[in-house]
């Protein structure tokens, strides 16, 4: 890592011109990743991420840039190129770092790369063996183990001066089943910021079982119907719906420039009044939680809707500057490679009072969405599309058959307001979301919710 | 360290620990951009990125590493950790490293202006592309970007048998996303244009074709659902085949993953069309003289006349194939391990261009864009299920916009069925592929809407 006069050094080297905040980003991270196709271990890679990101902000524009080379002269350089770019006259701004501390909320118990790849490797064979005995009409199993371990360092103008280590542990199980002309997949994929610990505490035969039994449903489902039709969306990754359509618009990165369709609506009704929404980056070991965000400020518990009013948005530095708001804990990377910008953590539609049950006895005719695949959602416009991967039909009140081949599409926004019934089965489930600075690990979540209507799309 | 000296010890402590056989494959490249909002710089970046691969046979298997940190420490961690990753692999077919071939064809993708161009003047080039584009129409509202960028890549790879290859590119684009907004309907369009001469580039004309496509597709509503005949425009449907590209990929045949899997020789599409892979296509981001595995590169058809020619391979399924590799051995970055991947791979166009064949599809749709290709393609199967937006065509003329529908069907059954395809040839591409498609008209496709 680096020394306090290095940063110090190069901190100021950065504000040599017209830059108001300056900041370094230094990250060492090891990653490892397994991976098993045809009950083979077909890869294994490993290695070392390292570099450091500088950025000035002056006003609201910022220069980024970033280098392998973390010696103190390229460092210099490099801040001084930066700062030449910013341009200006010096402000006078003085630096005086403190090392800070803080508490770790995400505490590991069995460091991941203190196991040997072959207990790695064992487990692996263990989900594949299972996910293959479910059925014969499995045709084929992957697994993919994932580890990583990442310190961070980051010191800005403000005289911040800390550090982190972040470990996540992540395992994929992908399941195909196949007759003479159809393939259907199921897939699960447990993460959190937990060590080996998290391979440890999973029932790895129920979750291999279960994909297993995702890719037959569906390989004997018949073409879903289309149409405008009520909706049940299950707990857990049903949860991307609302990561999609509404947390990507509630991120400053969008709302700064007014491109989100929840630009200047706080204290407006903007959704019906049984949805509460949250981003929460506190939660200890989740799958997207963080002691810090990747500017340093203290991760937060942010109600993003209650009971249906906008509350709050969520909010990086730079943004903050444009809309006149304080960080929220919000600021996220991939890596050095990305400067930092608003992003989601754990974001999920709080626990209601319904019951699944009530909910499907309610819809004479409509979809119950057991999973989700994923989905894209165009953050101006709020439209999006979900592909769903496991999906049954509601006739009268009950539950009739597996359906395959739909998505869901529609306006996030509009969504919001056309939730009916939020239930009380509260799930988090794991994804990476894409966007402005990267791919970052995230928890989306939500009880199951029943929409009024929704378009669906399919094949027919 | 420097990079010559730095693989020079890690060879030697490879041979130490009694390695006979390993590569190095290194990646250095500068970049730059920069993004203007409101008229003022709001995103400068600046880059000099290096990262190495080191792989290895051990006990039969070949174990890869890699890292970004060209350091002492990292010659240790790059060693053992490969090795540590080949006891546990377990591949039937293993990956062997090549020795190089006398004479590689003579490919030259390094145009040397960028770096003779001044920064302001690239800088003040997105500038007018801005104020250009919000001068067009008052209901421009903002450009969500507004950015140029540019980097300059080299690699090397040498190797135990001797083989040391280097190559250079570089390449420089703009990308805009253009947001319009009429009461309260916004909507969104984007476009990338790469540049080869600054002084031969139209960003005029650039800034009002994108305003023109948003500003159309004000407005847009559903349509009734039903069966239509559709033209997918060029840039889109190479979307859509890039996603599905997989399936020419020898590994993904052997592994199950490929539904082309046997059919070599079999006719999988339409008599019109043909595909074919150009590594040495002038100007187009992926040309290149070998690949990373240093084989040489060549041309092929992998369908001709809709007849499925071949697959792409690399060293290892060519070997197990029992037939020469086509070059296609390639990494997504030094971070991975060989893979396969087409260099410049598209539909040979036709003779139609949009307007004809607006013509030829007198009633139906145009569609410029799909959504959700991640979701709603499954890439196995080729089912699909997208987000569509576009025009309803009416005696081959544009009547409205369209949108809040999805186009359903199977891409293979697509192959078969495209009925017309058009002269408009355009690439997509990053940094490990370019695919490249003209317009295409499809009868009779499932659209859901209202």
């Amino acid at each position: 890592m680096l020394k306090q006069s290095t940063i110090s050094n190069v901190l100021t080297a950065a504000l040599s011109t017209g830059g108001d905040f300056a900041e370094i980003y230094l990250e060492d991270a090891y990653s490892a990743n397994i991976y098993l196709v045809s009950s083979k271990i077909e890869s294994a890679l490993s290695g070392r991420d390292y570099g450091v990101g500088i950025r000035i902000f002056r006003g609201l524009s910022y220069v980024y840039v970033y280098t392998n080379d973390s010696s103190e002269d390229n460092l210099t350089k490099v801040a001084k190129e930066a700062a030449k770019a910013i341009g200006g006259d010096k402000q006078d701004i003085t630096i005086s770092m403190m090392k800070q501390d803080i508490e770790n909320r995400n505490k590991i118990l069995i460091m991941p790369n203190t196991i040997l790849k072959t207990e790695k490797t064992d487990f692996m064979k263990i989900a594949d063996k299972y996910a293959r005995e479910y059925s014969k009409e499995i045709s084929q199993v992957e697994v993919t183990y994932a580890e990583n371990i990442k310190d961070v360092l980051i010191a800005n103008s403000e005289g911040l001066y800390i550090t982190d280590k972040r470990v996540r542990t992540r395992f994929f199980i992908e399941a195909v089943a196949k007759d003479n002309t159809v393939m259907q997949t199921g897939r699960l994929a447990p993460g959190a910021s937990k060590g080996f610990e998290l391979i440890k505490e999973s029932d790895i035969e129920s979750i291999s079982k279960e994909v297993s039994k995702m890719a037959v449903t569906m390989l004997h489902a018949e073409e879903c119907p289309s149409g405008k039709m009520p909706v049940i969306i299950e707990n857990g990754f049903g949860g991307v719906i609302f990561h999609e359509a509404c947390g990507h618009g509630l991120e400053a990165t969008f709302v700064a420039k007014g491109n989100s369709v929840f630009a200047g609506r706080i204290g407006e009704k903007v959704a019906s009044d049984v949805v509460t929404a949250i981003d929460d980056g506190t939660l200890s070991n989740e799958w997207g939680s963080l002691n810090i965000d990747d500017e340093g400020t203290p991760t937060r518990r942010n109600v993003l809707i209650e009971n249906g009013i906008l509350k709050g948005y969520m909010i990086d530095k730079l943004n903050g500057r444009r809309m006149n708001m304080d960080s929220t804990g919000s600021s996220r990377r991939e890596s050095y490679r990305y400067a930092p910008t608003s992003r989601m953590t754990n974001t999920f539609i709080a626990k209601g009072s319904s019951k699944v049950e009530d909910m499907i006895k309610s819809v004479k005719k409509g979809l119950y969405c057991k999973r989700m695949a994923g989905g894209s959602v165009d953050p101006a416009t709020g439209e999006f599309n979900f592909a769903l991967l496991e999906a049954y039909l509601i006739e009268n009140g009950r539950i009739t058959k597996p359906v395959r081949g739909a998505t869901l599409i529609g306006n996030g926004p509009e969504i919001l307001t056309k939730i009916e019934m939020v239930g009380d089965n509260f799930g988090f489930d794991q994804g990476m979301c894409g966007s402005v600075s990267g791919s970052i690990p995230v928890n989306v979540g939500q009880p199951a919710i029943l929409v009024s209507d929704i378009t669906v799309g399919d094949r027919k | 360290m420097n990079i010559d000296k730095f693989i020079e010890i890690l060879f030697n402590t490879a041979k130490q620990k009694g390695l006979s056989d390993y590569e190095v494959y290194y990646e250095k490249s500068r970049s730059f951009s920069v993004n203007i909002y409101e008229g003022d710089i709001e995103e400068y970046k600046n880059s000099l990125n290096m990262g190495l691969s080191f792989r290895t046979l051990y006990n039969g298997q070949m174990g890869y590493a890699y890292t970004e940190n060209i350091d002492e420490a990292s010659i240790t961690l790059l060693v053992d950790e490969a090795i540590a990753n080949a006891a546990a692999l377990e591949r039937e077919t293993v990956e062997f490293l090549y020795e190089g071939e006398e004479k590689y064809e003579d490919v030259d993708n390094y145009k040397g202006e960028i770096e003779k161009i001044d920064t302001d003047k690239k800088i003040n080039l997105v500038k007018k592309i801005e104020a250009e584009a919000k001068k067009i129409d008052d209901r421009v509202k903002s450009l969500q970007y507004c950015l140029y960028k540019e980097a300059i890549v080299e690699r090397i790879i040498a190797n135990s048998k001797g083989l040391r290859l280097t190559d250079k590119m570089d390449y420089a684009y703009c990308y805009i996303n253009v947001v319009v907004k009429e009461n309260d309907d916004a909507k969104t369009s984007e476009a990338e244009l790469a540049i080869d001469r600054f002084d031969e580039t139209n960003f005029e004309l650039f800034a009002k074709e994108t305003v023109d496509e948003a500003i159309s597709l004000l407005g847009a509503k559903s349509i009734k659902s039903g069966s239509y005949d559709v033209i997918i425009k060029n840039k889109t449907f190479a979307l859509l085949l890039r996603e599905m590209i997989n399936v020419f990929s020898a590994e993904a045949v052997e592994k199950g993953l490929s539904m082309f899997a046997n059919k070599i020789g079999d006719k999988v599409a339409t008599e019109d069309l043909t595909i074919i892979d150009d590594p040495y296509l002038k100007g187009r981001l992926n040309t290149k003289a070998f690949d990373d595995e240093g084989v040489g590169t060549k041309v092929k058809k992998v369908i001709e006349k809709g007849v499925l020619n071949t697959y792409l391979h690399n060293l290892k399924t060519s070997k197990k194939a029992g037939i020469e590799s086509t070059g296609n051995g390639k990494r997504n970055s030094y971070k991975g391990e060989i893979g396969i991947s087409p260099f410049n791979l598209y539909i040979e166009p036709g003779d139609k261009d949009l307007d004809e064949m607006k013509k030829e599809l007198n009633t139906g749709l145009l569609l410029i864009k799909l959504d959700g290709l991640h979701a709603g393609l499954n890439t196995i199967s080729g089912d699909f299920s997208l987000i569509a937006s576009g025009y309803y065509i009416e005696n081959g003329e544009i009547k409205k916009p369209v949108n809040q529908i999805t186009l359903a069907g199977n891409f293979f059954d697509v192959l078969r069925n495209i009925d017309v395809i058009g002269s408009d040839l355009k690439f997509e591409e990053d940094s490990v592929k370019g695919i490249g498609s003209p317009s295409v008209l499809i009868r009779n496709m499932k659209i859901a809407g209202e």
